[in-house]
């Protein structure tokens, strides 16, 4: 019994995505995006790898142009 | 230019802890709410019940929630290195589900393992991470911080729900998982420090001396109640004034993420299409709301915004059972969406001003669960009214007038008797 109230909470649980809701919203996505997964997987992949990349340049510009003493290794 | 010019001349170096934390966020969370798009194909291939692989994430549920006050205190004594540590172990994990042979495999691995990481290097441990290094802006980067769970959502379910449809399930788990150990580890090690002081800079990288810069340690305010240990918080009103609005805050918004599609389908007559627009447009507006709130609560008395959210939660649930209409469901979802996560920057950065931030992660551990707790609950309570009632106006109604309680809860803090904030400051730490 606790199991399958877990189940159910589970089944439905808004901290991982509800399989049924997203497949409509991936439906409602296909309408709109008239290109295959791979262009997307790219596009958001691309994404994902500029944030931390941006992030390290900025911070090498910034450094190059106020030099200071290093940062230094994880305490 | 001496030392201390160039290092205030150029970017604060918490704005980068800030851009490492919201990485963190992003990445690790967004993997974890991507699991929802890997029950389908796992279950066929594996031959499981949607029941069954389901379980792993309940009991995920669970270990997060209850490894959180454990994790802060580990973040408590060991600083940084535990987010960084967290991350590394999630990211293997998050790998090793590729392998997934057995509901037991993926109930340890994603539902222990994977779930223990992701309390390391979570929004509490990070938020409290990031309270160190602010105070003048503590609340909005707290905001800019918790904005990085809607985002990661928003980013990695459909990345991963379109590589699965162009490779398959087992390598799409591998490529969630190097994304972590590839880019957000290194991101975390090259700019997580535990505090300004170690890098010889002022708390919010306020122009001036840094402490101990001038061969003396300037003096820091406390605040009436900041302490070192994690029960002490117990003996006073701020703690269960916060605690027990955040109880209201997890039943109001996990009520929602669970029944709210089923109430749009079954009560208003929306369309699925639309109960799926909808519920999109609510969470598209967490990212607004959660910086918002972060700023507006630097400005103005953070208990005061933190009332003000929940009393708009609360009105949200009072149209919502008023109209009962196509209107009504947007106009929640705009009130609601908007106060989703708020609460959570708000909540975090009055607990570092009045607590302090020596023991601020066990007791954001301990807040949280009140959180989940009240999360679980309530779900299950609205779920057994609406079986015996035959209606959703019941159980909404409940979790809803909890809202109006946390309000009243939140504004009654004495924020100016307890905070930082509002205590005297010795003029050569007033910097921040």
């Amino acid at each position: 019994m606790p199991w399958s109230i877990l189940g159910s909470l589970a089944r439905h649980h808004g901290e991982a995505v509800d399989p049924d809701l997203f497949e409509r919203i991936k439906d409602l996505l296909d309408s709109v995006l008239v290109v295959g997964p791979w262009t997307i997987v790219a596009g958001l992949g691309v994404l994902i790898l500029l944030m931390p990349v941006s992030v390290v340049v900025f911070y090498l510009v910034q450094r190059r142009r106020h030099p200071g003493p290093r940062v230094p290794g994880p305490d | 230019m001496t030392t201390n010019e160039s290092q205030t001349r150029g970017l604060y170096q918490g704005w980068y802890v800030v851009a490492a934390c919201l990485f963190i966020a992003l990445v690790t969370v967004g993997a974890r709410q991507t699991f929802g798009v890997f029950v389908k194909p796992m279950s066929d291939d594996l031959g499981w019940d949607r029941t069954t692989i389901s379980l792993a994430v309940s009991l995920g549920l669970l270990v997060n929630g209850l490894t959180q006050p454990f994790m802060g205190y580990l973040f408590d004594r060991m600083g940084a290195r535990i987010i960084i540590a967290s991350l590394i172990v999630v990211g293997l994990a998050t790998v090793s589900l590729a392998f997934t042979f057995h509901i037991l495999f993926l109930a340890f691995m994603f539902g222990v393992v994977v779930s223990t990481g992701l309390s390391g290097s979570g929004l509490t441990n990070t938020a409290a991470l990031l309270s160190k290094w602010f105070r003048s802006k503590r609340a909005t980067v707290v905001g800019i911080n918790s904005a990085g769970v809607s985002v990661g959502g928003l980013i990695l379910v459909p990345f991963a729900a379109y590589l699965i449809e162009a490779t398959s399930w087992r390598v799409t788990w591998v490529v969630l998982g190097l994304i972590i150990l590839v880019l957000s580890v290194p991101f975390a090690l090259l700019f997580l420090r535990d505090s300004p002081n170690k890098l010889g800079q002022r708390l919010g990288g306020k122009p001036g001396q840094p402490p101990g810069g001038a061969g003396g340690v300037v003096p820091q305010p406390s605040g009436p109640l900041e302490t070192d240990q994690w029960k002490q918080p117990f003996q006073s009103p701020p703690f269960w004034q916060m605690s027990a609005a955040f109880f209201a805050c997890g039943a109001t918004t996990m009520v929602i993420a669970i029944h709210f599609v089923a109430y749009a389908e079954e009560e208003v007559g929306a369309s699925p299409i639309m109960a799926a627009w909808i519920f999109s447009f609510m969470m598209l507006l967490n990212v607004a709301g959660s910086i918002g709130a972060g700023i507006l609560g630097d400005r103005f008395r953070r208990k005061n915004v933190l009332a003000a959210v929940y009393l708009i939660r609360g009105c949200a649930y009072v149209v919502l059972l008023a109209t009962s209409s196509t209107f009504g469901l947007w106009a929640f979802a705009a009130m609601a969406g908007v106060s989703w996560i708020a609460t959570g920057p708000l909540t975090m950065s009055l607990t570092a001003d009045v607590y302090g931030v020596r023991a601020l992660g066990t007791i954001s551990g301990i807040t949280f669960v009140f959180h989940q707790v009240g999360g679980a609950s309530a779900v299950l309570l609205a779920g057994a009214l609406r079986d015996a009632t035959g209606s959703y106006t019941l159980p909404f109604a409940i979790v809803g007038s909890l809202l109006f309680l946390a309000a009243l809860a939140a504004f009654t803090i004495k924020e100016e008797r307890y905070s930082i904030r509002y205590q005297a400051r010795p003029a050569a730490a007033a910097g921040d």
